[in-house]
């Protein structure tokens, strides 16, 4: 068949124009499904290198240029660390008691003693290039002990907040999926009236969350502002840590649930530390 | 080395760090939590001025290295790249840039073609992505950027020699 050959010589850029197209849709096709996985592992390895470059290059920029302003900050925070310092080891010496006070008591009523995980400690190197996805890239990888699943902490505002769950590992990075992704689901519980949901993330770009299948007798007992943590069912995520509050409640009279729009505890814009936690390991 | 290829590398590796700086330094200047989409700015200047070959490989590749460092599935960036490219290569040589006002019309049209696209693509394939709801804050506010952007860097990339008009479509 002489005739495929010439069309293809002819009509080279169409014919590259079209197999470029059809290798994206299949890759597509097949990445949508969790299945290229390994490639996708392979080229984040390699491209994270980039990430953590420009990442230590910009840290130490910054760093040495506010260097000078932090030593005169940290002086003067010294001074107010010393009288602090003397303070907490009065509230020290109260909380040693308190403990004391609150084994006897647990032992008492019989309680368990509260589950610990190991904290692997990680900092935001990259965030997603585009505006479409909302990926966050972390700066420890396999090397580390990560494992795809994992969940990822952060404290801000004095509360341990959900980030989310590491979904790419690779060797010295990783890629953790927000719970603000609109593919992400957390099996929720709202702590004053502890009723039961599903927090997921919103589409549309917006930094809110909708937790959905809420009891409608709710309705009466949810508060404006009730603190929303994970259950722990579904095993993905530890119980009790904070997601957020309730922002708004949307009652459907169609509708046999629900519907509470929630505010992240943790602001995304300016996430630097998280903690992964090793649910395995305590 | 052929000029075709030296152009095809040039423009792929200014690209593909234009994705890192998106991905890392940018975030710093990002307006309510977008950012501007460098790379694509200078895909748009690559095919005007190099042709549908050159961008189309360019746009691919790069995409696909931005697939690699973000959420999305293999091949959805690559996609948009790959169709930016080999749409806006069709023009070379018919488009007349003038220092403001064409790269900044460019660019608007390719940001918005390519909200168009990943919206098709996340409802076409049940991509769970936030993707860009279409003509939401986020779009406007990326165009806006991109557009500012736009002269600034299509001044800079028409300092580079290797990127100067083709008189010959690469086929």
């Amino acid at each position: 068949m002489p005739g495929i050959p010439s069309f293809v010589r002819k009509n080279k850029r169409g014919v590259t124009f079209v197999c470029l197209l059809l290798l994206c849709l299949l890759m597509m096709l097949f990445s949508n499904r969790n299945v290229v996985l390994q490639p996708k592992k392979a080229g984040q390895s390699f491209f994270s290198v980039f990430q953590l470059s420009v990442h230590a290059l910009s840290n130490w920029f910054t760093g040495t240029v506010t260097s000078i302003r932090e030593l005169k900050r940290l002086r003067s925070e010294l001074e107010d660390a010393r009288e602090r310092l003397m303070e907490y080891e009065r509230v020290s010496r109260d909380l040693a008691e308190l403990r004391r006070e609150n084994r006897e008591l647990r032992d008492q009523l019989g309680f368990a003693e509260t589950l610990s995980f190991r904290y692997i400690p990680a900092q935001v190197i990259a965030r997603d290039p585009s505006n479409q996805f909302s990926t966050i890239t972390v700066n420890r990888g396999r090397v580390h002990g990560l494992r795809e699943g994992m969940p990822v902490i952060a404290f801000q505002g004095g509360l341990q907040g959900l980030v989310g769950r590491v979904v790419l590992v690779s060797l010295a990075s990783s890629l953790v999926q927000p719970i603000t992704d609109p593919n992400s689901y957390v099996a929720a519980r709202l702590q004053s009236s502890r009723f039961d949901g599903l927090v997921a993330g919103s589409q549309g770009g917006l930094a809110a969350l909708t937790m959905s299948y809420v009891k409608k007798l709710a309705v009466n007992e949810v508060q404006y502002g009730e603190l929303v943590i994970s259950s722990g069912m579904g095993q993905l995520f530890p119980e009790g840590i904070h997601i957020g509050r309730v922002r708004e409640m949307i009652a459907k009279g169609y509708e046999a649930s629900l519907e509470l729009e929630i505010e992240p505890i943790v602001d995304f814009s300016r996430l630097e530390f998280v903690y992964i936690i090793d649910t395995e390991q305590k | 080395m052929s000029r075709d290829l030296k152009t095809f590398l040039l423009s792929t590796g200014m690209i593909a760090l234009a994705v890192v700086l998106q991905s890392t330094l940018l975030h710093w200047v990002a307006i309510r939590g977008v950012i501007p989409d460098l790379g694509l700015i200078i895909l748009v200047f690559v095919a005007i001025r190099r042709g549908s070959m050159t961008a189309q490989l360019s746009g691919f590749a790069t995409g696909v290295v931005e697939d690699f460092l973000s959420l999305s599935p293999l091949g959805f960036h690559a996609f948009i790249r790959t169709l930016v490219g080999f749409l806006y290569g069709l023009t070379v040589g018919s488009i007349f840039v003038d220092p403001i006002l064409m790269p900044v019309i460019l660019t608007i049209i390719a940001t918005l073609f390519k909200a168009l696209i990943s919206s098709v693509l996340v409802s076409f394939l049940s991509i769970p992505a936030e993707g860009f709801s279409v003509f939401t804050g986020p779009l406007w506010i990326e165009m806006g950027y991109n557009a500012v952007l736009a002269p600034f860097l299509f001044a800079l990339l028409g300092l580079l020699k290797v990127l100067k008009p083709q008189k010959k479509e690469w086929t």
